[in-house]
């Protein structure tokens, strides 16, 4: 088969051979790559448990104490892990936090 | 007692047979065998191409698997000649009259073809009645559980037996099919789970940083988050979503949040 002018072959793939661990890696741990990737944080002001009874018995107005002491910092989570802590605070009208601890790698 | 000689039966006989006492024993079966317990009829001949086999032994009828069974046995013939229905004798006493009636049934198919005085025997069955009868040597050892309640002469020769026996003749006789376990009621899903622990989690906001920024933040710094300070937070079930919203504040010294 042609294409205008040209030829046109089949592809065949050749098998692949992984090197072994030794190998270069060529990114090393470049945080330039991917410097503008986003992520989202999430802030939790704490947690309770509960069994399902009592969840579906929930009724306005209850109130719920959580696991914290309200001097405790709240998380700040990456994707359910907890990445750092702080403390609640007021950014103009919204909700903010400030940084008081951040986790080691 | 009325006596009818001993009838032969060709295939054609023992298929309609079969199928007539199968019929009855399902009917029977349904009544008193649990369900997980699956019966089975046939009427078999021991060797069809043994022409030797006295006429006399040339019909056996077998329940298979475990199915509870009143035994009709030829008595120079045990267990060879094991025939019919074989019931243990916990369940024969526990037979009512409905029972009787197929017990009858079935008698009719069988005893139809063996003579009218095992039906009679049959029916005139009395637990409480019974004599034991067996003599021959391989019924021996039976013999000291088994429970003869009927016993009935077929012809000029043939002794026929009707026999209760005890569970522990019973499961040498048929095994005990795999019981399973006790089935418990069905309960709504809903039920079920109000045992089970969940987290709910809540949250004062979200913030999306780049990667850079979250890589270089620092103790002190502050983030704002998408949550106005006027609106309820969210409450989250961990592994799930938002359940509702609450407002934040404080109980006993715990941060609190209560339900709008």
């Amino acid at each position: 088969m042609t294409a205008g002018a040209s030829e046109v072959h089949m592809l065949k793939l050749s098998e692949l051979q992984p090197a072994d661990a030794s190998g270069k890696r060529p990114l090393g741990e470049n945080m330039e790559l991917i410097r503008n990737l986003k992520v989202r944080l999430a802030v939790s002001v704490g947690q309770c448990e509960l069994t399902v009874k009592e969840l579906f018995d929930l009724r306005e107005s209850m109130v719920l104490t959580l696991d914290k002491d309200t001097r405790e910092p709240v998380e700040i989570s990456l994707d359910g892990k907890v990445v750092a802590r702080g403390t609640l605070v007021a950014v103009d009208d919204s909700f903010g936090v400030r940084i008081t601890e951040i986790i080691p790698n | 007692m009325t006596v009818r000689p001993y009838k032969l039966i060709n295939r054609t006989e023992r298929g309609i047979l079969t199928a007539r006492l199968s019929d009855a024993i399902r009917r029977w079966s349904a009544r008193y065998v649990p369900d997980d317990i699956r019966t089975h009829c046939e009427l078999t001949l021991p060797d069809e191409e043994t022409a030797s086999v006295p006429e006399a032994h040339e019909w056996l009828l077998a329940t298979r698997q475990s199915t509870p069974v009143m035994s009709i046995g030829l008595a120079e013939d045990w267990p060879r000649g094991l025939a019919g229905i074989v019931l243990t004798e916990r369940q024969a006493l526990s037979l009512d009259p409905a029972g009787r009636q197929l017990m009858r049934d079935l008698g009719v198919g069988l005893f139809e073809e063996l003579g009218q005085g095992v039906l009679d025997a049959a029916l005139a069955i009395r637990p409480t009645e019974g004599e034991l009868m067996w003599s021959g040597p391989t019924a021996s050892a039976a013999a000291t559980e088994g429970k003869v309640l009927a016993h009935c002469r077929l012809g000029d020769t043939l002794d026929l037996l009707i026999t209760f026996w005890p569970d522990t003749v019973h499961r040498c006789l048929a095994p005990d099919v795999p019981r399973r376990g006790a089935v418990l009621p069905l309960e709504p899903l809903s039920r079920a789970l109000q045992a089970e622990r969940v987290v709910l989690d809540g949250i004062a906001g979200e913030a999306e940083l780049a990667l850079e920024e979250l890589t270089t933040l620092a103790v002190g710094d502050v983030i704002k988050l998408n949550h106005k300070i006027s609106e309820p937070l969210r409450v989250c079930i961990r592994g799930g979503g938002v359940v509702c919203a609450a407002r934040l504040g404080a109980s006993k010294g715990r941060t609190a949040l209560q339900l709008t």
